[in-house]
């Protein structure tokens, strides 16, 4: 039994609830320092998730730890192993809620002078940590790659043989081979590059690799890009680049945040959808979280704009490359009403 | 370990976080206003009453909206924000001085045919998260999600995002702390008692 019963909620007053969503709606709208410094005043813990490691990491990583902490203090640096099976696992270390993915080991060491280290030995898991004490570090060797928390929310993604780190909060210190890179909002690590392109596929290639960021953070160059786009009408509506516009427009990705283009190319849909699309298309190309929700949100705004062949074909992209995507049961359903209805 | 669930609601939740994540204030309205009431909820059942739970509402539906574009449809849109909300639980009450007493709980402790008995129970009630306030805060999670509102233990598992184990633990070590400090409380032992949890 329990006393539910004897304790109905109090409910709040029409009167709180418009207060309340209000302040909401206020905050949201304020501009994007102000949140991040509010959400901060708020003590927000720290959510990341970190890819597969592999057990060779571990004694360098081991090795890196020991070295911040007190001679007096290494006797205390037992690793504790922590193992899934076919099922996800949750447990606490310390402050740290740690999930782990189905199939998994991790090697969490702790420190009260110097920190935490977590090695991921195999498989994946998330982590939430809370803010740490000034001068002690939360740190996570991927592979070559080791992030420091500095006091951040932000994700790593192991992805072949390497890591991957985009920051949605304070700061990161990213350090491979030596080199240390500091990283702060909307930052992604490794910066997104364009590659050589082979012959006859470079301008395609260069509108498909970041026209959208130069419309974003640099006007002018965004104009270039429509110029370019103007001396080439038979190429389509859509702005293009020539390679060398492109190449240097690349270079903005880096200081723009994905999810602030995604959420521009949004509200751009119902009034510039081709500006809209080449946002989109310019975020797919680059990949990670948001290039797959562009991907898929190209060809539900293809099908919006009655463009069914070309939403059909998008939409197969989509699930070729992202079968197990966050919008991998929608994109299906799409291409199942798209052959229901001829 | 989690239940999945079904496509039609999964794929109606992802669109509606979709939507959020893209700053479509209608459909953040539309989810503020569908979850508004179980948040609120939740935040009641840990704290026991409604003092400072506007800024607690508030804190959370930030916190969602911020983190909505990780939501990846694993569980319910419901049950991910109720592990926002036990967060904001968790720092509020981590952060808070133990209070001497409860100013607006069981103010509308369910009528009873009897106005003794009604008072005792809302008395009790006091009691009981006065007592709370003494024990550590993710024992006092457990327990009032668990004990109080009467949440399965699995549940109580998913949005405090801990083993079943690591919660039936925390409830058993509340449910000893609240005895304890309950134990010269005739009224509130009875509480107890009477709910079979002393």
């Amino acid at each position: 039994m329990t006393a539910r019963d004897d304790i109905p909620i109090e409910p709040l007053s029409d009167a709180s609830w418009k207060r309340i969503e209000r302040a909401v709606f206020d905050e949201l709208d304020a501009p994007i320092p102000q949140r991040r410094r509010a959400a901060s005043k708020r003590g927000l813990r720290w959510t990341f998730v970190l890819g597969g490691l592999f057990a060779a990491q571990a004694a360098a990583a081991l090795v890196y730890f020991a070295a911040r902490t007190e001679p007096a203090e290494r006797a205390s640096l037992e690793p504790v192993v922590v193992a899934s099976g076919r099922e996800p696992a949750d447990t606490m270390f310390g402050d740290v809620a740690i999930r782990l993915e189905p199939n998994s080991n991790l090697l969490v060491v702790k420190n009260a002078g110097a920190g935490s280290l977590v090695v991921l030995e195999r498989g994946g898991a998330r982590f939430s940590v809370p803010p740490r004490a000034p001068g002690t570090v939360f740190v996570v060797q991927a592979g070559d790659v080791r992030v420091e928390v500095v006091g951040t929310r932000f994700h790593v993604r192991r992805a072949n043989g390497s890591a991957s780190v985009d920051v949605e909060e304070g700061k990161v210190r990213v350090v491979q081979s030596g080199q240390v890179h500091t990283l702060g909002p909307g930052d992604e690590w490794p910066v997104a590059r364009v590659e050589p392109a082979p012959a006859g596929e470079a301008e395609r290639a260069a509108v498909e690799a970041d026209p959208a960021a130069a419309v974003e953070a640099d006007r002018a160059a965004a104009d270039e890009a429509r110029q370019a786009a103007a001396r080439e009408p038979e190429r389509g509506a859509e702005p293009r680049l020539q390679p060398s516009a492109a190449g240097r427009l690349a270079r903005t990705v880096a200081s723009s945040s994905a999810a602030d283009r995604f959420e521009r190319a949004s509200r751009l849909e119902s009034q510039n959808p081709a500006e809209a699309l080449t946002i989109y298309r310019s975020l797919a190309a680059a990949g990670g979280r948001w290039g797959e929700n562009a991907a898929y949100a190209m060809a539900r705004l293809e099908l919006d704009r009655g463009r069914r062949a070309e939403a059909t074909r998008l939409l197969k992209t989509y699930l070729s490359r992202h079968p197990n995507g966050a919008n991998a049961s929608d994109a299906r359903s799409l291409l199942e009403r798209l052959a229901r209805e001829p | 370990m989690f239940s999945p669930l079904p496509a039609s609601d999964r794929s109606a939740d992802l669109e509606l976080a979709r939507k959020c994540a893209a700053g479509d204030r209608a459909a953040q309205q539309q989810l503020f206003r569908a979850q508004r009431g179980a948040v609120h909820a939740t935040l009641f059942r840990v704290l026991g009453s409604n003092r400072q739970i506007e800024d607690l509402i508030q804190d959370t539906f930030i916190a969602v909206f911020e983190s909505i574009h990780a939501f990846r449809g694993d569980s319910s849109l419901r049950t991910w924000i109720d592990t926002i909300a036990v967060r904001v639980c968790y720092r509020h009450l981590s952060r808070r001085e133990p209070r001497s007493q409860l100013h607006a709980v069981g103010e509308l402790i369910a009528s009873a045919s009897d106005p003794e008995r009604e008072a005792n129970l809302r008395e009790a009630v006091r009691r009981l998260y006065i007592v709370l306030d003494r024990v550590e805060p993710k024992q006092r999670v457990a327990y009032t999600l668990h004990v109080v509102d009467g949440r399965p233990l699995k549940e109580v598992a998913r949005v405090t995002r801990v083993s079943v184990l690591a919660v039936k633990n925390r409830v058993w070590r509340a449910r000893r702390r609240v005895r304890e400090l309950a134990e010269r409380d005739p009224l509130l032992i009875e509480f107890l008692s009477a709910r079979g949890d002393a």
